[in-house]
């Protein structure tokens, strides 16, 4: 066992420092380059998958070979899509955050079209019918009953994406440069240098990140309840 | 524009729907087919027929929701559509109420009935106010601020039937709107309807596979036959002289039979039923022997009776109890004929009796056999 340890049971400068070291230097350049990665990879899947979706439901031909393309990054290796990108773009984006970001993209974009294509499958032309009746346009129907369906759905599409990215190691320890290290590549290259104290730290912090997120999301009310309402479920009314 | 004496004398005849050819056809499938009809101020009128026989595509097409693809469609004597212009739904001013109630479900009771006015742009506080007030019209005072999916169907119906009048409808048109309602609630949904229609003294436009729900809220019946207007008439109309069996038969007239006349005796009329079947005998008009008709006989209308006593005897095939009153299937030779009596069933299976029935007799169609 390592010694490092056997130093937490006594609560001092081990632990601490630790902690320190999982949220300084490059720890935290790594872990706010992941954050971003993941933030900017989780918005463009949702919004893209909902435009995507919005796309594929107004022709249906085009839908099951769409879906089975965009399925492909999430059901082959990661280690093989990263190959791809390498073998597609590393010319122009070698050591660049964009090679990394596009990857996460790829291979998370089923997730924001499968979301938002639930989503308008489920939904009925009747309730568009019903605002275009209540003397709304195309467009704002719209805005005011297609979108704020397709939001919550989103939402989720988000999170599971910033959630998967955030701590994605696969496509990032062969994409990665000097510039470009991820998070999930410092708890191994911690792990790796036999840093047990450091690599707890950093699990740790990217687990608490990963439960405020997920608890934040559970707890937003508001869109439980639409998600819910949505999905055709009846919440009573105290449950909300 | 000035307006004339002539001016408002036309605006207060102009009718509130009309349409003059209106068919709907797809490459291989006819929808509507070449539909006329004229629709007065403040008339409620309902469209029955059978699933496909094209009610639902009236409506969608009064609404905006489907074009014609010949014909003209006039709402206030404006023309909304034509094979080649179609006024966006959102620009008729109607009130739409759905099977499926399809509220919205992000938003509240009160939000789902003020939107017609939000797209108008009311302000909020007005609008708001508004919305209670149908709310409670509708009775559903208290309800404001809930999210309609909390709700029951008969409820949800309500909610939709409030939003339907907002905005201020020149017509308003409901489909199926109570087939997803609980059958205990549907009589006061449909007397909340019609109440409201006639104190806003509203067109309205119904369509509903029930010919019993036609006939209770209707002034006039559009009975719709695949694609085409079988009969439009008054209930009372339809009840008493059907056009054709299609309509006889939706009417609740279970003995609608093919015939050829052969004899006309006192009154009573001697038929060969189609298909070597044999022979029956009604009261009915007059007809030269040798034309084919069609003779009608509603259950009501038939008379059980001792045997010898009627114009013909049969053998009581079935007695039951349906709706209070007894329903009774006599065979006649293998001919059945259905009678209604009052109260319990007085005969038994096998029991000889007589028969008299009172009939009409229509014109064969094509349709007689359907």
């Amino acid at each position: 066992m390592s010694p490092n340890f056997q130093i937490v049971l006594e609560p001092g400068r081990w632990v601490a420092s630790a902690y320190t070291a999982a949220l300084s230097g490059e720890n935290i350049d790594a872990l706010g380059r992941s954050a971003l990665l993941a933030g900017t990879a989780g918005i463009v899947v949702a919004i893209g998958g909902a435009l995507v979706a919005i796309v594929v439901h107004r022709s249906r031909r085009v839908a099951g070979a769409a879906a089975t393309l965009l399925s492909l990054p999430f059901a082959l290796p990661g280690s093989v899509v990263a190959i791809a990108f390498l073998v597609a773009w590393q010319r122009w984006l070698y050591g660049t955050l964009l090679i990394i970001f596009l990857a996460y993209v790829a291979r998370f974009a089923v997730v924001g079209v499968r979301t938002s294509a639930g989503t308008l499958g489920a939904l009925s032309e009747d309730l568009v019918r019903a605002a275009r009746a209540s003397g709304a346009t195309p467009r704002r129907a719209f805005v005011d009953v297609v979108w704020p369906s397709l939001a919550p759905g989103m939402v989720t599409s988000f999170t599971i994406v910033f959630l998967l990215a955030l701590h994605e190691l696969t496509m990032s320890s062969l994409l990665y440069g000097p510039q470009t290290k991820t998070f999930a590549v410092e708890v191994l290259a911690a792990e790796d240098a036999g840093e047990a104290a450091l690599t707890a730290a950093l699990a740790i912090v990217v687990t608490a990140i990963t439960m405020i997120v997920l608890v934040g999301v559970l707890l937003a009310r508001p869109s439980r309840r639409v998600l819910a309402s949505a999905a055709g479920i009846e919440v009573p009314e105290w449950k909300v | 524009m000035k307006e004339t004496v002539e001016d408002r004398a036309l605006a207060s005849t102009t009718l509130a729907v009309e349409l003059s050819g209106v068919t709907i056809a797809y490459r291989d499938h006819v929808v509507l087919d070449r539909i006329d009809l004229e629709i007065g101020q403040g008339e409620i009128v309902a469209v029955v027929g059978a699933s496909g026989s094209g009610k639902s595509s009236l409506l969608r097409c009064l609404a905006g929701f489907l074009n014609p693809t010949a014909g003209t469609v006039r709402i206030g004597g404006e023309v909304v559509a034509t094979a080649e212009t179609s006024l966006p739904p959102e620009r008729r001013r109607i009130g739409f109420v759905f099977q499926q109630f399809a509220l919205w479900p992000h938003m509240t009771v009160r939000e789902n009935v003020a939107y017609p006015w939000r797209t108008r742009g009311v302000s909020t506080a007005e609008r708001a106010s508004r919305a209670d007030e149908l709310l409670a019209q509708v009775g559903l005072a208290g309800f404001e601020e809930r999210s309609p999916t909390t709700l029951s169907g008969g409820q949800q119906q309500r909610v939709a039937l409030a939003r339907g009048l907002a905005g201020d409808p020149s017509i308003l048109l409901l489909d199926e709107p109570l087939s997803s309602v609980d059958a205990a609630r549907r009589d006061e949904l449909q007397t909340l309807i019609v109440d409201i229609a006639r104190q806003r003294n509203l067109t309205t436009l119904v369509t509903t596979h029930d010919q019993r729900e036609a006939m209770t809220l209707a002034d006039r019946v559009v009975v719709l036959d695949a694609g085409s207007i079988a009969q439009f008439a008054t209930p009372l109309e339809l009840h008493e002289r059907p056009a054709n069996a299609f309509v006889a038969r939706f009417m609740g007239a279970l003995n609608v039979f093919a015939v050829t006349v052969i004899d006309y005796i006192d009154g009573v009329l001697i038929c060969e039923v189609d298909g070597d079947q044999g022979r029956i005998a009604a009261r009915a008009t007059e007809c030269s022997s040798g034309t084919d008709v069609v003779l009608v006989a509603r259950p009501e209308s038939v008379s059980v009776v001792p045997a010898g006593l009627g114009d013909q005897d049969g053998v009581v095939e079935r007695a039951v109890l349906v709706d209070g009153r007894s329903e009774v299937r006599v065979s006649v030779g293998g001919i059945v004929v259905r009678a209604f009596e009052p109260g319990l069933p007085q005969r038994s299976i096998g029991d000889s009796v007589g028969l008299i029935l009172e009939g009409i007799v229509l014109p064969r169609e094509d349709g007689a056999h359907r």
